[in-house]
């Protein structure tokens, strides 16, 4: 035993010293250090030298190994019919949507047919990010002839890294855009640093991409609990998956994996996992141009809310308008209403359509609902608008009347828009 | 104002307590052209700001890095150190643009204040150079343009440590054009943070590698013994000195101020807080602009407070600017800086501030600079009174002792303020411990593979350690390759300024679970047991449940009339001698120790009347760990020339290690309790206790037999050991300094007892007598009179200011 192991027992509270021959493969101090790992981080592992067996794994996903010089990869290809249903959705329908399409809802351009995207998902060996997280699955998939392929290819060992990266690029360069699920943020990047520190080309950085999830935010974020990927599924898509690993265990199942530790089932939950969140992604793609290109009322009417909302920011007015009306037409809480009819008022303002507006704020303000800002609203038309000082002095009382007494930035505005409004009404009276 | 300290001097109540004076001549500053290679950009620059030559420091500092040489600059407040690294770093970027400088610095305020100063020098370039600074507050959104496009990035070592090397791919551009790494204060970087330091300039490195650049290194430093050793070791390259300062000096009087004794028997001291109040408020009478340093947040505010009331009470002075500011970390930036701009303008007459001034933010010249206690170190000392006189006025320091032995032993002995310095910075970087860690995060960074080197750790150790890891499941070994094979990110667990055994935090129960306190974990069994009693900000609680795996203790509120005192000893074994000598009588070692602290009970003791009102039981995991010490024995014939028992012998080394605790505290400029002490058997058949209650010595407990008092003189061979160890498992780094300076240590501790003015002994040297015996001093002497082979000359005595009348021996 060398002199700095005898260190490390010592400093890691061993009292076993013995000096003697061959401690590597004395039990008792591989109980203590790990029993001393255990206390120290609760984290520790026993040793596994032996890979795990490999083909197991291959045989019970009809993968197979990919192998060049010193590295090796498992590759798994799978097809989804896209005849079948995937939940309640035809994935046949994606052939209905168009390059306008694309391009108006998406933001993307040069997307004529949707066998140019690549879908796009990883698992990795950490979820906070770093140079240290790895990804040891990736699933890709695609779309030729009615027809959806899937390739998973996974790392059986760390090494062979490089090479599962240069596979993933070379099949990118045939896609003229990516498809993920919060890959923005967090996929994407990862695979860009993966490729920097394996000294290759970081290809898939400032790839043209979509990631649903920023539109599954502009459309959903009112009427669904989040915009996890799942969550659309039940919610949209009308998928239940059953026996789903969660995603924060995945880590720790790959590692207990290549350390020879882990269960085999695992470690397909995984693949299945990475499988469905890429069928799902095309189902979501789906089920957004349902959505987006739908103007009548929503079954939610918090969905027209949003779109409201989506449709404003993009500067179309007029499909804005039509689902604010939508809103106002459904069965909703006063709380929404009241915010809706300011919003669309608001776009009614911005459009300098006051005579339409101006109805809206009334109603607001007609609530049981005390609320200064649609008397504020009123209060600056008749100043600025109309210059009927009367009504605006009259509409700034009324805000003083009900304005919270603490809200100190509120209270001093209106006192100083009260002032002004009755100056200037003075000096007309003059 | 030529004679500030006259104000001092002249009043009568203040005047006779101070001890000596000592006076620093003015020197006019040595000056060096600008270089010619200097871009004319820069020149005028430096011109519009009134400066037309270089500091012959700034002069060297330029040479050195267009020679291609790390190095540290050495020199004091103040004398314009940010230009010698500021200017190689500008001219860099101007010469190529795509250039980029890093500069650490150990507090966000520091960095705040010089990103400030570089700011100002590049605006007036009028040049788009791009400064950053990149830490906990930058906000994400930021953060990205950060990584493009910063030439300059200013940050601190937690977040290059947390935020940048664990993202090293992210600021790939960064790291492929680093030409510079400035690292401020390294004096600094000493002992735990120092290691840890070391430990993160060799991932620096690693990464740097990776992206085939190799940066220069530039370090400043306050005056230390060492910095040429400390620089290297922290880099491990070589690393070039600039010590020599070209700034001119101003002319200042610094006066050493002790306390009036107002107990002679205890040896108490009037509160050196209200002494140094009254100072500064004569200096804020007479129109002295004064800075008033404390040692704790506590402190500022409390003398804040006091000088306000004098200062800013009257009618008057409300309408008026404000003349007295506190300043420390903590007050909002806008607070600070309005403070600052008072104190340039002369507005604010005096400030009182933690040790957050001390360090290069800009306040102009004061004229006094009033230390109420010893900072810490000799460094931060000189710092803190070059806040005084800074343009040239005469200017003057008042230095306030406390009690206690440190700052006690330095006022009477102030030479140890200017001859050279006596304050090493020592590191350990291969720490195991530290060490673990570190190579946890780089192989985060970037997996280590067969036959790779780390620093200058031992290839085969680094496998060994690696080896470790890999069994332990934290890495994974996948071709020659050691890759990070667990789902956290390890920099998140690891603490830059501490060793990782984990605090303690301390909850009441009866609060909703509020956090109350923490503890450090040797301080645990010591503190927070079931049934303590932990007195926190001035509330009692009593401990119900100690959750010694989670680091919890449970507590409530409780109103007692006892506190509780733990009973606990500390035996030290000697695992291996490494290193020994003679000197004089005897043979000193150092090495590696196992020390293990028990706690076997506790008393319970009146408040006021100390009554003991009864006793408990502890049942807790002993602490135990391998650390390095430095010891050494008194052989039995040196002992027995002595008339004394050996009780008394016990009693008087008990002495003698309390006070060369405090000296070896000066050498390593140590922090609270970085190193500890024990006396006992050098084969550790026994150990000594000296609680109040329990002085003398006793068996370590084993499984058979509790721990049991023992007679000194039944011993068939009695040979007491003094030990003094790192108070780190592993060590950090002190044992051979002190082993090296055994004999400079031991004459100071004696210089220590015999210039202690008290009669027995008393806080301010050997404890107090209640805990060290009555005789504690004398016998101290003595035996140290033996080991230096030393006798005390009576005039030598007599120069202490303090003790004419007093005799120590025969």
């Amino acid at each position: 035993m060398s002199k700095l192991k005898d260190k490390l027992n010592q400093i890691y509270h061993q009292e076993n010293q013995d000096h003697g021959g061959k401690q590597d493969q004395n039990p008792e101090i591989r109980k203590q250090l790990n029993r001393l790992y255990r206390n120290r981080e609760n984290k520790i592992k026993s040793r596994q030298n032996q890979r795990p067996n490999f083909k197991k794994l291959i045989d019970e996903m009809g993968g197979k190994f990919i192998k060049e010089e010193e590295q090796e990869l498992i590759l798994v290809a799978d097809r989804f019919d896209m005849l079948d249903k995937y939940g309640e959705i035809d994935l046949r329908e994606i052939y209905n949507y168009t390059q306008k399409d694309y391009y108006q809802y998406l933001h993307i351009q040069n997307i004529k047919y949707p066998e140019q995207l690549l879908f796009i998902d990883t698992e990795t060996t950490g979820l906070a990010g770093g140079t240290g997280t790895i990804a040891f699955l990736v699933g890709i998939g695609w779309i030729e002839k009615e027809v959806f392929h899937l390739q998973q290819y996974f790392l059986p060992e760390f090494k062979s890294e490089d090479l599962m990266l240069k596979k993933i690029a070379e099949k990118i360069e045939n896609f003229s855009a990516l498809v993920s699920y919060n890959g923005k943020s967090f996929d994407i990047p990862l695979l860009t640093s993966r490729y920097l520190l394996n000294k290759q080309k970081p290809i898939l950085e400032n790839y043209p991409h979509i990631d649903l999830l920023h539109p599954n935010r502009s459309l959903w974020r009112y009427s669904s609990d989040n915009c996890k990927l799942q969550t659309i599924e039940g919610d949209k898509i009308g998928l239940y998956r059953e026996d789903d690993i969660p995603g924060e265990l995945i880590p720790a199942v790959y590692f207990n994996y290549i350390n020879n530790r882990g269960k085999l089932q695992q470690v397909v939950n995984i693949f299945e996992h990475n499988r469905l969140d890429i069928i799902s992604m095309l189902a979501n793609l789906i089920c957004l141009f349902q959505s987006f290109k739908h103007s009548g009322p929503s079954e939610n009417p918090l969905e027209d809310f949003a779109k409201g909302r989506h449709f404003k920011k993009r500067k179309e007015i007029k499909r804005s308008i039509r689902h604010y009306e939508n809103v106002l037409q459904s069965d909703i809480t006063e709380n929404r209403r009241f915010k809706t009819l300011m919003e669309l008022a608001g776009v009614y303002k911005k459009e300098k359509e006051y005579e339409k507006a101006v109805p809206l704020w009334e109603k607001a303000a007609d609530m049981d609902f005390p609320a200064v800002k649609p008397l504020v609203e009123l209060a600056k038309y008749y100043e600025h608008k109309v210059k009927d000082f009367q009504k605006a002095i009259q509409w700034t009382e009324n805000a003083l009347e009900i304005v919270d007494e603490e809200d100190v930035t509120t209270l001093a505005k209106l006192n100083k828009r009260l002032k002004r409004v009755q100056r200037k009404n003075k000096k007309r009276d003059k | 104002m030529a004679e500030i300290e006259e104000v001092i001097r002249s009043d009568p109540n203040l005047g006779k307590n101070v001890q000596y004076v000592y006076e620093i001549e003015g020197s006019a500053g040595q000056y060096a052209p600008f270089p010619d290679k200097l871009a004319s950009k820069i020149k005028s620059v430096l011109q519009e700001k009134g400066i037309e030559q270089l500091y012959s420091h700034q002069a060297q500092a330029w040479e050195l890095a267009q020679n291609e040489d790390n190095f540290t600059v050495v020199t004091p407040t103040a004398s314009g150190k940010t230009l010698c690294y500021n200017l190689p770093v500008l001219q860099k970027i101007l010469d190529k643009p795509a250039s980029k400088a890093m500069y650490i610095f150990p507090t966000k305020a520091l960095s705040q204040d010089q990103m400030n100063e570089l700011h100002e020098l590049i605006t007036l370039m009028e040049e788009d150079i791009k400064v950053y600074t990149f830490d906990g507050d930058t906000p994400t959104s930021a953060r990205k343009a950060i990584r493009k496009q910063g030439q300059v990035v200013v940050t601190n070592p937690d977040m290059l440590h947390q935020g940048i090397l664990p993202h090293h791919s992210k600021w790939m551009q960064f790291f492929q054009n680093l030409e510079y790494v400035i690292i401020d204060e390294v004096h600094t970087y000493r002992g735990v943070f120092g290691s840890h330091m070391t430990n993160l300039l060799r991932r620096l490195k690693r990464v740097c590698q990776f992206y085939r650049s190799d940066p220069l290194f530039i370090f400043s430093s306050a005056t230390i013994a060492n910095p040429k050793r400390h620089s290297e070791k922290l880099l491990e390259e070589p690393v070039k000195i600039i010590d020599k300062s070209g700034a001119p000096v101003s002319p200042k009087k610094i006066l050493f101020y002790n306390p009036p004794v107002v107990n002679k028997e205890l040896g108490i001291r009037a509160s050196y807080i209200n002494q140094a109040r009254k100072i500064s408020q004569r200096l804020i009478d007479n129109n002295i602009q004064t800075i008033t340093f404390a040692l704790s947040r506590l402190n500022v505010e409390v003398l804040t407070k006091y000088l306000k009331d004098i200062f800013e009470s009257d009618r008057e002075s409300m309408s008026q600017n404000e003349k007295i500011a506190g300043y420390r970390g903590g007050y909002l930036p806008n607070r600070r800086r309005a403070i600052e701009k008072g104190l340039r303008e002369g507005t604010i007459k005096g400030v009182i501030s933690t040790n957050a001034l001390e360090l290069g933010i800009d306040i102009g010249s004061l004229d006094a600079a009033v230390l109420a206690g010893y900072p810490g170190t000799v460094s931060s000392t000189w710092q803190q009174i070059g806040r005084a006189g800074r343009t040239g006025d005469a200017a003057l320091g008042v230095y306030v002792a406390r009690s206690r032995p440190i700052d006690q032993f330095l006022i009477t002995n102030p030479e140890y303020f200017f001859s050279s310095s006596p304050e090493h910075a020592r590191i350990n970087p291969d720490n195991l411990m530290i060490l673990v860690d570190h190579i946890k995060c780089a192989s985060f960074e970037l997996p280590f593979e067969d036959g790779d080197s780390y620093g200058e750790v031992e290839p085969k150790d680094l496998q060994e350690i690696l080896k470790f890891l890999q069994e332990g499941g934290i890495l994974h070994k996948s071709g020659d390759r050691y890759y990070w094979a667990e789902d956290v990110y390890p920099a998140a667990d690891v603490n830059l300024r501490r060793i990782p055994e984990g605090n303690f935090v301390v909850v009441d129960t009866s609060k909703d679970n509020k956090i109350v306190g923490e503890v450090d974990y040797s301080s645990a069994p010591m503190t927070i047991y079931p049934d303590a009693i932990y007195m926190a900000s001035g509330r009692e609680y009593i401990v119900d449940d100690l959750d010694w795996d989670g680091r919890k203790a449970y507590v409530r509120e409780t109103d007692s009339d006892y506190y509780t005192d733990a009973i606990d000893y500390t035996n030290v074994k000697v695992l291996s001698e490494d290193e020994k000598r003679k000197s004089g009588n005897i043979e000193i070692f150092q090495g590696e120790v196992q020390v293990v602290t028990r706690v076997i009970g506790f008393k319970k003791i009146k408040f006021y009347t100390n009554e003991n009102v009864g006793y408990g039981k502890i049942n807790l995991p002993d602490l135990e760990m391998a650390t390095s010490s430095y010891w050494f024995t008194i052989p039995e014939y040196v002992v027995e020339t002595l008339p004394y028992q050996r009780a008394d012998i016990i009693d008087g080394l008990l002495g003698i290690s309390k006070a060369l605790h405090s000296i070896a505290a000066i050498k390593i400029m140590s922090e609270r309790h970085d190193i500890r002490r024990a006396v006992g058997d050098k084969t550790s058949e026994w150990f000594a206790m000296n609680k109040i209650t329990e002085r003398g010595i006793y068996t370590p407990e084993t499984p058979d037999s509790p721990s049991k008092k023992l007679n000194p003189e039944d011993l068939d061979n009695f040979q007491p050991t003094i030990f003094l160890y790192d108070n780190y498992p592993g060590g950090i780094g002190f044992t051979p300094l002190l082993f090296d300076s055994h004999e400079e240590m031991l004459d100071e501790t004696m210089k220590m007892l015999t210039s202690c003015s008290c009669e027995n002994g008393c806080p301010s040297c050997v404890g107090p007598t209640k805990e060290v015996g009555k005789n504690s001093k004398h016998i101290g002497i003595a035996i140290l009179e033996l080991l230096t082979s030393q006798k005390v000359k009576s005039q030598e005595r007599s120069e202490s200011p303090l003790d004419s009348q007093k005799k120590y021996l025969n």
